[in-house]
């Protein structure tokens, strides 16, 4: 069926003729104010995601410089016995946690064939924000950002700053309505390790995405 | 569908026995419910002002329906601008032939899906296995489901009515080896085996919870990863939606993550919230190099500009109105004989496919109306139920016997010597049948009624009978009270 034909009908059905040109005129856009004007101190965000992650079975430090970071990062290799690593092609990242990953088998996106990813123990990714209200991350993914680093290994583990945990989803969604011409093909809000209650209601973890969902977030940096 | 059984045509009452035998079903579904219904409760009363949030929903919902024309038409040029193409398709069948169309310029072979109800709608997968198109459904329910060659009996976990066990069977019968009934080892052969088929596909295929207009991107809330891998891993992605899925902008979603999550199973946010805009961008490496969108007409457009059915399509296909329902608590999903099942699956398969075949949905209804409070978005579910009533009696629908009973109801009721006269008919007549003081009879007329429950008798005095009695003695009482009390003191303060 054409676009006309398929679109006029639905004009018709609503009382006239052709598609308006203007938009709409709207009383109510999204969230009521009591939610958008709530405001929260950084401290408070990072608590709120923290926590919210947590709850769901995600795991998360607080560090405080890039040394700390790279002694979380070690140990948290090291405790899962890690020996293949994915990571993002994302010069800041790289910067930060490159001097651990010596000792490991790491691939590079866009570096290594796309192919090596399948096999990776663990991927590392930046992310774009958080979310205090449900312990989000919200992945932007395009370039150097592949989105096979983060979804394929059977462990995530991802660097956000504290300054980057906005208070809810909508400052997060807002961003990419203001970008609208630069908005990357795929962006990801990922809550947690991946989950199914699909077997009797019982759950499980894992099913298809990580098992396993780690973030560090860097306070002062 | 199932609504043949041993190759003959039934009704939901047929379907309804049957289920009401299956003592595991009946558990399960009940079980399922209570669960999805109290973690609910928990997270809109934690997330407070719910009613505030069910208006927003309405209001968002009711306004993207009303100005449908010019959202569409947004969304659709932004989805090319972005990259994608674009499919109108009229009916099921138009719908499924440009799904095929596609499949075959590809030359596919194999096709990965991430559950989508308008996919059941079309009935996609039988047709590309008859065209020798391997198909999987990647969710682990779906998969269960797809298993059994079976239909979901829920919208959002549509594997309830399997135990551990048969789903060991199934996976056993699917090639897995040494596995146990333990949720964990059944997970994991599941991932594994989809792994496979993810990185070999050549085409997937989602659903659409949400299109955004002002971007012309596709939003998908999951919880497994499955989706994700659908759409990013082949080189192709078919996305197929309903037409009515939209949202002006954003700002709009962030209502919606707050309503969809929290009514379909009680989570403040499922765990992937997946945004996706037209295929991938020129540098990257990874993603669908083909998007194609599919929007689903089928009987939606008849809704809008009917002023009592309009509100139906701003569903948002959460299940909140199922885990209420006290007959789908009985019945489960697959009575409905319907894609859509419970109370908002009442509504829409009669309306999305006219004639006899769903007409008898909107009868599965207590009228209770906790359909309509549990719905996010404020859908009157009840009141459309009756309204499908009346529409179905207005056509001439009814068996001739009811129609005589309300024609006598309204010769007796019109007039006061007519309803006089038919009390002391009944009265004299009803004696046969008393056993007890009630009306057991299993015959006749009273069959639908006294099947399940016993009828009264008809009062050996009618009120308006007792009336004149009553009002003397009331009269009596009330000159009582008015008289002085000796003994009333004024010092009580």
């Amino acid at each position: 069926m054409k676009r006309t034909e398929f679109l006029t009908r639905v004009s018709a059905r609503l009382g006239r003729n052709g598609v308006p040109g203007d938009s709409p005129a709207r009383d109510v856009v999204g969230v009521p104010e009591f939610w958008s004007q709530r405001e929260l101190s950084e401290r408070e965000r990072v608590d709120r995601f923290r926590d919210n992650l947590v709850n769901l079975g995600g795991e998360v430090h607080l560090v405080s410089s890039v040394d700390e970071l790279r002694d979380a990062l070690s140990e948290v290799l090291g405790s899962l016995r890690i020996m293949r690593v994915g990571i993002w092609n994302d010069r800041e990242l790289q910067e930060l946690v490159n001097p651990v990953l010596e000792s490991y088998e790491v691939s590079t996106w866009g570096i290594e064939p796309a192919s090596a990813f399948v096999d990776m123990d663990l991927g590392i990714t930046g992310a774009q924000f958080g979310v205090a209200d449900t312990g989000t991350l919200v992945l932007s993914c395009g370039g150097g950002r592949g989105r096979s680093v983060h979804l394929l290994p059977p462990v995530h583990l991802a660097v956000l700053r504290a300054s980057q945990i906005k208070t809810r989803l909508g400052e997060a969604l807002q961003e990419l309505s203001s970008h609208l011409t630069e908005i990357d093909s795929y962006v990801h809000f990922v809550t947690g390790p991946s989950r199914s209650s699909d077997i009797e209601n019982d759950q499980s973890i894992g099913v298809h995405g990580p098992a396993a969902e780690i973030v560090i977030v860097v306070e002062n940096l | 569908m199932t609504t043949e059984i041993d190759g003959k045509q039934t009704g939901v009452l047929d379907r309804s026995r049957l289920a009401l035998q299956d003592d595991f079903l009946r558990a399960a579904v009940r079980f399922t419910a209570d669960r999805l219904r109290g973690k609910k409760r928990i997270a809109t009363e934690s997330l407070g002002n719910w009613e505030t949030w069910r208006e927003r929903g309405m209001q968002i919902r009711s306004h993207t329906v009303a100005n449908l024309d010019y959202y569409l038409a947004q969304f659709t040029e932004n989805v090319e601008a972005a990259g994608g193409h674009v499919h109108f398709a009229d009916d099921a069948a138009e719908a499924a032939q440009t799904v095929m169309n596609i499949l075959m310029e590809k030359q596919a072979r194999s096709v990965v899906k991430s559950k989508s109800m308008v996919s059941e709608e079309i009935g996609i997968n039988h047709l590309l296995e008859e065209h020798g198109i391997e198909v999987v459904e990647t969710d682990l329910g779906e998969y269960i489901v797809q298993l059994a060659r079976e239909t979901p009996s829920h919208i959002i976990i549509p594997a309830i009515h399997k135990n551990r066990r048969q789903i060991k069977d199934l996976f056993t019968e699917a090639g897995g080896e040494n596995l146990t009934t333990d949720t964990k080892t059944l997970t994991a052969f599941a991932r594994n085996t989809m792994r496979n088929k993810f990185l070999r596909a050549d085409v997937g295929i989602t659903g659409c919870n949400f299109g955004i207009a002002e971007s012309g991107s596709v939003v998908l809330f999951t919880n497994e990863g499955n989706a994700d891998m659908v759409t990013n891993l082949p080189k192709t992605h078919i996305v197929l939606m309903g037409m009515e899925r939209l949202l002006p902008a954003f700002a709009d979603l962030e209502v919606m993550a707050n309503l969809l999550p929290r009514a379909a199973t009680g989570q403040s946010i499922t765990t992937y919230m997946s945004v996706i805009t037209g295929n991938r961008r020129r540098g990257d490496i990874d993603g669908a190099q083909e998007m194609h969108l599919i929007v689903l007409d089928n009987g939606r457009s008849r809704q809008i500009g009917d002023a009592k059915m309009q509100s139906v399509l701003n569903c948002i296909r959460c299940g909140a109105c199922l885990n209420v329902c006290p007959v789908y608590r009985q019945i489960g999903g697959h009575a409905y004989g319907s894609v859509y099942p419970g109370p908002i699956g009442a509504v829409l398969s009669p309306v999305l496919n006219e004639g006899e075949k769903y007409a008898d949905l909107p009868y599965a209804s207590s009228l209770c109306g906790a359909c309509s409070e549990a719905c996010p978005v404020k859908i009157p579910l009840h009141d459309l139920l009756v309204h499908l009533r009346q529409r179905h009696v207005e056509h001439g629908h009814t068996k001739t016997m009811e129609r005589l009973a309300f024609r006598g109801f309204k010769v007796a009721f019109s007039r006061p010597n007519r309803l006089n006269l038919a009390i002391k008919m009944a009265r004299l007549g009803q004696k046969a049948l008393v056993r007890n003081g009630h009306i057991e009879s299993t015959l006749g007329p009273l069959k639908g009624w006294t099947a399940g429950r016993d009828a009264p008798t008809v009062a050996k005095q009618s009120f308006h009978d007792r009336w004149r009695t009553l009002q003397s003695e009331l009269q009596t009482q009330h000159n009582h009270a008015l008289e002085p009390k000796a003994e009333r003191g004024g010092d009580v303060e």
